[in-house]
Order: structure tokens, then C-alpha cells, then sequence
């Protein structure tokens, strides 16, 4: 669960930031919720969301952009919920 | 800028040593003036002119592609995986090899440029910067043309970009190659100077071929085959905030080759038939020449600092 439930952000990620997705998705887990990748769950998600909303404003100033990629982690999220 | 991370810019060798480049090259200029070619006619205030709209955006030149090959470095190291961190060196090595080619050579024109009649010191100062010219930009190209295809395969899975569209970068390379041959050998003053104008070459025929035009075709090929690359990489790659940076150092590298590509073009030429140009448009070439490559510096040195924000965000 945890494993699938990355690799979907990761997808996620790799439409914003490219090759340099999974690293970012590393380091806002590791930064900010302190644990592996692996076993990253979707209650997790509202702060690694935060954490993400934030580094994405310093990159860009599109806020619609970030707002877009905040609402589709959260939507990774709420599909893991339901299965 | 923190006090810290200036001081410790500030005692980066590659910095200190851009700073002795410009006070070399400034001292040469400003206190001891070349003499001025009499073909020009130029009066004193035009040439004070010209010469600082020329000596200030060329030092600020060297001093984006130092910035931009040191950011690139600095980008290069946040990643902490190396294969996706071994294009950006690559692509740092290879400007680095452009910016120092062109430091260089210009220091060495510029003091020779004040003893135009004095062969001891105009032949080897010549040798010298033809050299800089051609192999220094080959392994500035390479490094650059190598950094593209590792950024390419890594996104295409070992397909390169190059196609059927690139017949058309290859028949302008070879019409280029063939006027680059042409101008060089009708060049008069190519092996001993004619008059007042020095020799471009001061070598044999067969020499100018191995040692000039051999390394300046080889770099013109890989600076075209890494514009194409780095062209469509940039318009494919995934990620809109990663593109949009990406594609700053994207033409960054494309108008810093287009740049380099035009300054060897213009050195076949000759000072003979560039003062037959006329002043107007001989100036009108060294301004694009510059803007080229200020513009794609400048732009390497953001689209780096950018990309750097990703790792660090």
C-alpha cells in the first residue's frame, strides 16, 4: 500500500517537476513527516500536501499551478482511502 | 547574499582568477591603448566609445559564464544521484572550457594588439589564440554535446532526438563548412602579413587544415547535433515547473554555441577583409557576437539557479 501509494505521487510529481520529481517527493517526506517513503500512508498526505504547497510557491508563482498539484495529491490520497 | 556565502564566492579560485583576467585585461586597455588602425580614421572620443561599449559587456560576459558554469556546478552537486547529476557537470565543464577559451584569447589579442609590427611577439600571441579557438571550443562542445545525449537517453530510453529534421542542420553545416574552407584559403594574409596587417595563421597550409579547420568543423558538429538535442529536450521533457527552468539553460547553451560558432566563422575572415567590411559592420558583428553571448550566459546562469531550487525547496 505504502510503496503504491508513492509511486502515484511520484507520477504526480514527475508532471510538475520532471526527472527531479522523486527526489523532491524524498526530501518533503523525509523533511517534514520524518519517516521511509515505503511506508508512506494516505493519512499522511494533508501535511506532506502543506509541505508541497509550500516548496512549490518558492518555485513558481503560478498559484493555480500549485493549487492544481496540492488537489491532485489529495486525490491520490482520497482514492487510497477508498480501496 | 549572506557575508558568509560572499566571502567564500569571493575566495572560490575560479572567481579570483576571472578578477585577474579582467584587471589584465583592463589595465591593457585603459592605460596602455592599442594603436588604432589608420584604415578606421577614428577620433579620440569615438574610440573611448567604443571602447567601453565594448570592455564593459565583454567583462560582464566572462563574469555570467563564470556565475554560470559555477551555478551549474553548484546544481550539479544538490542532486544527490549521480547519474542524473553527471549532465549538469558535464554541461558546467563544457561552458567552463568556452568561457576560459575566450578569457584567455582576448588577454593574449590584446596584448599583442599593441605590437602590431612585432612578429616575435604577433606570431606565437596568434598561434596561440587560433588554438584557443578551435580545440579549446572542441572540448568545450564535446563536454556540452556528451551532457545533451546523457540528458536525451536518460529521458528517451537510448533514442536519440536526431531525424529526418536534421537534414536540414546538416546541409547548413556543410554549406557552412564549405564557405568556413573557402574564406580561409582565400584569405591573403593566412601564412605571412600583407602590409600593416598581420598574418591570421602564421602556419602551413596543411597544419591550418589538421590543427584548425579539422577541430573547428568537429566542434561546429557537435555544438549543432547538441542545439538540436537540447531543443526538443526541452520542448518534451516532463514536469511544467522543470521545463520552463530547463528551457532557460536550454537557450542559454543554444545562443552561447551560436555565439562561439560565429567568432571562429569571423576569424577566417581575416583582419585584412574585416577592415574592408567597413567599421560599421565589422561592430555590428562583434555587438551580436557579444549579445550572443552575454544573453546565453545570463540565461545558463538563471535557468541554474533555478533548477538548484528544486533540491534545495
Amino acid at each position: 500500500m505504502g510503496n503504491t501509494f508513492y509511486s502515484q505521487l511520484i507520477v504526480v510529481g514527475e508532471k510538475y517537476l520532471g526527472p527531479a520529481a522523486e527526489r523532491f517527493m524524498q526530501r518533503q517526506i523525509d523533511f517534514h513527516l520524518g519517516k521511509d517513503p515505503r511506508n508512506l500512508t494516505a493519512g499522511d498526505v494533508d501535511k506532506l500536501a502543506d509541505s508541497v504547497k509550500i516548496a512549490l510557491g518558492v518555485l513558481t508563482h503560478d498559484k493555480a499551478m500549485v493549487n492544481s498539484a496540492v488537489r491532485e495529491i489529495k486525490a491520490v490520497a482520497a482514492k487510497g482511502q477508498a480501496a | 547574499m549572506s557575508k558568509s556565502s560572499s566571502g567564500r564566492l569571493l575566495l572560490n579560485p575560479h572567481i579570483i582568477l576571472l578578477g585577474v583576467g579582467v584587471a589584465l585585461y583592463a589595465a591593457q586597455v585603459l592605460l596602455f591603448p592599442a594603436p588604432r588602425n589608420p584604415k578606421y580614421n577614428i577620433n579620440t572620443p569615438t574610440y573611448i566609445a567604443l571602447v567601453v561599449t565594448l570592455m564593459g559587456p565583454w567583462i560582464a560576459t566572462w563574469a555570467f559564464g563564470v556565475t554560470g558554469y559555477l551555478r551549474l556546478e553548484s546544481y550539479a552537486r544538490s542532486i544527490k544521484d549521480e547519474a542524473s547529476a553527471r549532465p549538469f557537470r558535464y554541461l558546467s565543464r563544457g561552458i567552463m572550457f568556452l568561457v576560459w577559451g575566450i578569457i584567455v584569447a582576448t588577454v593574449i589579442s590584446t596584448f599583442s594588439s599593441h605590437h602590431p609590427s612585432d612578429v616575435s611577439i604577433n606570431m606565437p600571441a596568434t598561434i596561440i589564440d587560433n588554438y584557443l579557438y578551435s580545440i579549446v571550443p572542441l572540448a568545450g562542445f564535446y563536454y556540452i554535446w556528451r551532457a545533451v545525449q546523457l540528458l536525451v537517453h536518460a529521458k528517451a530510453k537510448r533514442k536519440q532526438f536526431v531525424d529526418l529534421a536534421t537534414v536540414v542542420p546538416a546541409i547548413a553545416l556543410a554549406a557552412l563548412t564549405a564557405a568556413y574552407v573557402y574564406l580561409v584559403f582565400t584569405n591573403p594574409s593566412r601564412q605571412v602579413g600583407v602590409g600593416t596587417t598581420p598574418a591570421s595563421y602564421y602556419l602551413p597550409d596543411w597544419l591550418i587544415v589538421v590543427s584548425v579547420i579539422i577541430p573547428v568543423v568537429l566542434s561546429w558538429t557537435l555544438g549543432l547535433l547538441a542545439v538540436i538535442n537540447i531543443y526538443r529536450y526541452q520542448q518534451k521533457v516532463a514536469g511544467f515547473i522543470y521545463r520552463r527552468f530547463m528551457r532557460t539553460v536550454a537557450f542559454g547553451v543554444i545562443f552561447i554555441i551560436g555565439g562561439s560558432i560565429l567568432v571562429q566563422a569571423l576569424l577566417s575572415i581575416g583582419s585584412q577583409r574585416l577592415a574592408g567590411i567597413g567599421l560599421g559592420s565589422a561592430l555590428g558583428i562583434i555587438y551580436l557576437f557579444l549579445v550572443l553571448q552575454l544573453a546565453g550566459y545570463l540565461l545558463v546562469s538563471r535557468g541554474s539557479k533555478k533548477l538548484t531550487l528544486i533540491e534545495t525547496a
